[in-house]
């Protein structure tokens, strides 16, 4: 059983996917929360795999409870609820410790799958999200100033690659001769791997200027 | 420079003994005059000459004559002695001192029938100082107006011309009355045709008052100039050297050219005149090698200055307290002289160029001009027929100065020309450099812009007509409303996004813009039962893709994608990117290729759709192409150049 809960402040869209959720046999909804103070007890409370968080929330950041949740040091899945998955917020949702993201519009039963990928150990990608990717994670030999605390194994890069060109997942796999489903956890370690980076570079940026004691 | 001169001298049968002397006498150029040597008293007979034949008659020389030596100005009748002329009595070789008066009278005898016709001139150089010559009784001339004038005849050649009526056939009588508060003599005594003693005596009457005279006030000229350039720029030492040099220079050359002592208070005016020029020669030569030394930046300078002219100063003390040998100046002059030489040569060899070279050049050639004065001085043992050229020195390196001091100024006009151009090819640059920067920070200002824009935009449509969209779709969905309700909000919702896509930063990704158009209605296609293959080469970025065109590419492809959804009734779709070259200009071009129906393209109408596309590729500066036989599919391509003729 995949354990769900939600963050979600739009009353229409959270009785949608919490009604999917119940009507799901593998999976049981365990919390349902509609703004950022409900959904910080709810994280301090926990008991749940896979956290659906919307970005906007009335009082507050989404990202901000994403890193709430990502401080617990759980394994707990995130995915975005979001409308466009347009590539700045999902990008700083990843950075934030995402993992995916599901669009409001996507047919529900979609949306259910994504759960189920998610938790399975693959994450959703748009050519361009990769292409970004792609390049933020990709050393850029102008500015070697930040160490890259996580590099992109060939693989990966291979995968990042090819979806930035447009392919999706199955056809990558086909390329690659691997299943679709690792293509998905290659996408899921990126995101990992960007997360990791993106957590590096703030605490070199926060120790080159002085923020932090170095012992 | 005294062992060569040793080895020169020695090479001339010079008496050892004699050489020390001489060469105390003669180590600058100053005048040598050989000892008076007593000979035999032979009165009231023809005194020896020798007889020279010109084109316009003979010349005689007096080789000997008779003579009275005394002091003051007095000249007896008697006490004749026969000698050989010239008679000189060097100061320096006598025990007199200067201002005390000597006369000398000499008397010359020779036959009428020894020279030719009138015109008759007599010529005498060296004879000195206060002449009056008197021919068969008859004063012809007299070079002082009164006897207290101090005149300056030693290197002075003095024609006189002989009226013919004081000559008488047989024997006749020349009566030279010389007195001098120095040195005293007689010179060579010439007598003749005045047209060729006239020749010979213009010659050198300009190569030993003339030149001379013209040389050093030209010299002294040069060194005024100097002293003002120096005024303007005072940290160049070496010009206030030099013209302090010309200075020196004048007073030491003085007494050759001039006349009439400059002083004529006796006895100072002779002291002064004869002291100038060993004392100036020292210090003239001093103030050249200081000059010199600052030219060439030689290390220790001021120190090897400061010593020369402090040893200057004691030698010159200790020569007039003393009243010693006039060697004690001349010996460190000539050290000075060859220490001048050899660093004119040392820096010839480290600097060959005109700014050096001519300085370098002249340094070196003065020991020459030295040591040929010393040897015409010996040779001729001050009977004034020899000519010196040290006295040109001056002249010849102050104009050497000169023209390395014109170079330089020539090379720092060429140079401040250079810069110049410099500075405003570094203004251009500079300038240019800021028009790109404030280009460049005007395109971040749009750039920030449209990014703030875009945000704003997004989030406005997130927030906003977004979220409304999902709601109602979300509600018409739960409502079960009609099925063209929710396409007609899917298509809406559709829209949006595409609109929200072209907003993305991607710098001209075509590929990643259509594969995510792609990617949006993957799902669309997938209910319609479409398999979607995906094609792409590598293509270079668009430059001019912004937002706007973005959008332009993004609805006709959506279009295309679309009229296949809902015409077709294709079951498979292949979108892809490829280069391509559309008349003769490379770009690339997007397909969409369907397996359907197709249509008849001669009976295709231009429906409100396609004429929306062919607009928006027109506005994109590209080409749309529609490709269709019935049963045959379609093929619709979109054609865009990566370069946008304006």
């Amino acid at each position: 059983m995949i354990r769900v809960a939600i963050i979600e402040d739009d009353p229409a869209m959270r009785e949608l996917l919490s009604s999917a959720v119940s009507a799901s046999d593998d999976m049981i909804l365990t919390g349902r929360a509609e703004n950022y103070a409900a959904a910080s007890g709810m994280i301090n409370a926990g008991g749940y795999d896979v956290l659906l968080c919307d970005l906007g929330l009335p009082d507050g950041n989404g990202a901000d409870l994403i890193r709430e949740e990502v401080l617990t040091g759980r394994d707990t899945d995130i995915l975005v609820i979001t409308i466009f998955a347009n590539q700045s917020k999902v990008l700083d949702a990843v950075r934030a410790g995402a993992r995916g993201y599901l669009l409001k519009d996507e047919r529900i039963e979609d949306c259910m799958e994504a759960i189920r990928n998610i938790r399975s150990g693959g994450s959703p990608i748009s050519p361009m999200i990769a292409r970004q990717l792609l390049g933020e994670i990709k050393p850029d030999p102008a500015k070697p100033a930040v160490p890259m605390a996580s590099p992109l194994s060939e693989r990966e890069y291979e995968v990042l690659n090819l979806l930035a060109r447009g392919f999706s997942n199955g056809e990558c796999a086909d390329i690659l001769s691997v299943s679709a489903h690792t293509v998905g956890t290659h996408v899921k370690n990126i995101y990992r791997k960007l997360e990791v980076n993106s957590r590096a570079e703030a605490l070199f940026e926060a120790s080159s200027q002085g923020l932090l004691a170095r012992k | 420079m005294k062992h060569r001169l040793k080895g020169y001298l020695r090479a001339n049968s010079m008496p050892i003994s004699a050489l020390a002397m001489r060469f105390a006498l003669l180590c600058l150029m100053i005048f040598a005059v050989p000892s008076a040597l007593p000979g035999a008293l032979s009165a009231q007979t023809a005194s020896a000459y020798e007889v020279t034949q010109t084109a316009s008659g003979p010349i005689i020389e007096f080789t000997e004559g008779d003579f009275i030596l005394s002091d003051g100005i007095n000249f007896p009748d008697d006490g004749w002695e026969r000698l050989p002329n010239p008679a000189l009595y060097r100061i320096n070789e006598t025990k007199w001192r200067i201002g005390d008066t000597h006369s000398l009278i000499g008397r010359f005898r020779f036959d009428r029938g020894a020279i030719g016709s009138s015109p008759i001139a007599l010529h005498t150089i060296s004879t000195r100082n206060n002449i009056t010559v008197l021919v068969n009784g008859t004063e012809v001339f007299r070079n002082f107006a009164q006897s207290s004038d101090q005149m300056n005849t030693w290197y002075r050649p003095i024609l006189i011309p002989i009226p013919d009526d004081v000559l008488r056939p047989g024997q006749n009588e020349i009566i030279f009355k010389v007195y001098s508060e120095e040195s005293l003599g007689i010179g060579r005594v010439r007598l003749g045709s005045q047209i060729a003693l006239e020749a010979y005596h213009q010659s050198k009457f300009f190569w030993q008052i003339t030149a001379p005279e013209t040389a050093n006030f030209a010299m002294l000229f040069i060194g005024m100039l100097v002293f003002l350039f120096w005024l303007g720029r005072r940290q160049e030492i070496e010009l206030l050297w030099l013209s302090a040099s010309t200075v020196l220079w004048f007073l030491r050359n003085y007494q050759y050219y001039a006349g009439q002592a400059p002083f004529e208070l006796s006895p100072l005016g002779m002291s002064v005149f004869t002291g100038l020029h060993i004392h100036a020669s020292y210090f003239a030569t001093a103030a050249t090698a200081a000059f010199y030394l600052c030219f060439t930046k030689t290390a220790h300078r001021k120190v090897i200055i400061s010593a020369m002219f402090a040893l200057g100063i004691i030698l010159s003390t200790v020569h007039i307290a003393y009243t010693g040998t006039d060697l004690i100046l001349y010996v460190p002059t000539s050290v000075i002289v060859v220490g001048i030489s050899v660093l004119g040569f040392v820096n010839l060899k480290r600097n060959f160029n005109i700014e050096h070279g001519v300085l370098g050049f002249t340094m070196m050639a003065t020991p020459l001009a030295t040591w040929y004065d010393l040897y015409a001085a010996i040779t001729h043992q001050g009977d004034g027929s020899a000519t010196y050229v040290s006295i040109f020195g001056g002249l010849l390196y102050t104009t050497a100065f000169v023209i390395s001091f014109g170079k330089r100024a020539l090379d720092a006009f060429a140079d401040l020309g250079k810069s110049n151009v410099l500075l405003e090819q570094g203004i251009a640059e500079t300038r240019a450099e800021l028009a790109t920067s404030e280009a460049a920070r005007q395109e971040l200002l749009v750039e920030q812009a449209l990014v703030g824009e875009r945000g704003r935009l997004m989030q406005e449509m997130h927030d906003g007509i977004g979220s409304n969209l999902i709601t109602a779709l979300a509600v018409a969905r739960q409502q079960n409303q009609p099925e063209t309700t929710i396409k007609t909000l899917n298509r809406a919702l559709s829209d949006l996004k595409i609109t929200v896509d072209s907003l993305e930063p991607i710098e001209g990704d075509l590929i990643a813009l259509i594969g995510n158009l792609r990617h949006r209605m993957a799902g669309d296609l997938r209910d319609a039962g479409i398999a979607c293959k995906w094609e792409v080469d590598d293509c270079e970025p668009l430059p001019w893709l912004d937002a706007a065109n973005a959008l332009h590419v993004l609805r006709i492809m959506q279009e295309a994608i679309g009229n296949v959804l809902s015409h077709s009734g294709a079951d498979e779709l292949t979108i892809g990117c490829k280069e391509s070259t559309r008349n003769g200009v490379l770009g690339i071009a997007s397909y969409v290729i369907d397996n359907g129906c197709g249509f008849d393209m001669s009976a295709f109408s231009h429906g409100k759709g396609l004429g929306n596309m062919e607009a928006r590729a027109h506005s994109l500066h590209g080409h749309l192409k529609y490709n269709s036989n019935p049963d045959e599919g379609c093929a619709v391509t979109l054609w865009l150049p990566y370069k946008r003729s304006i």
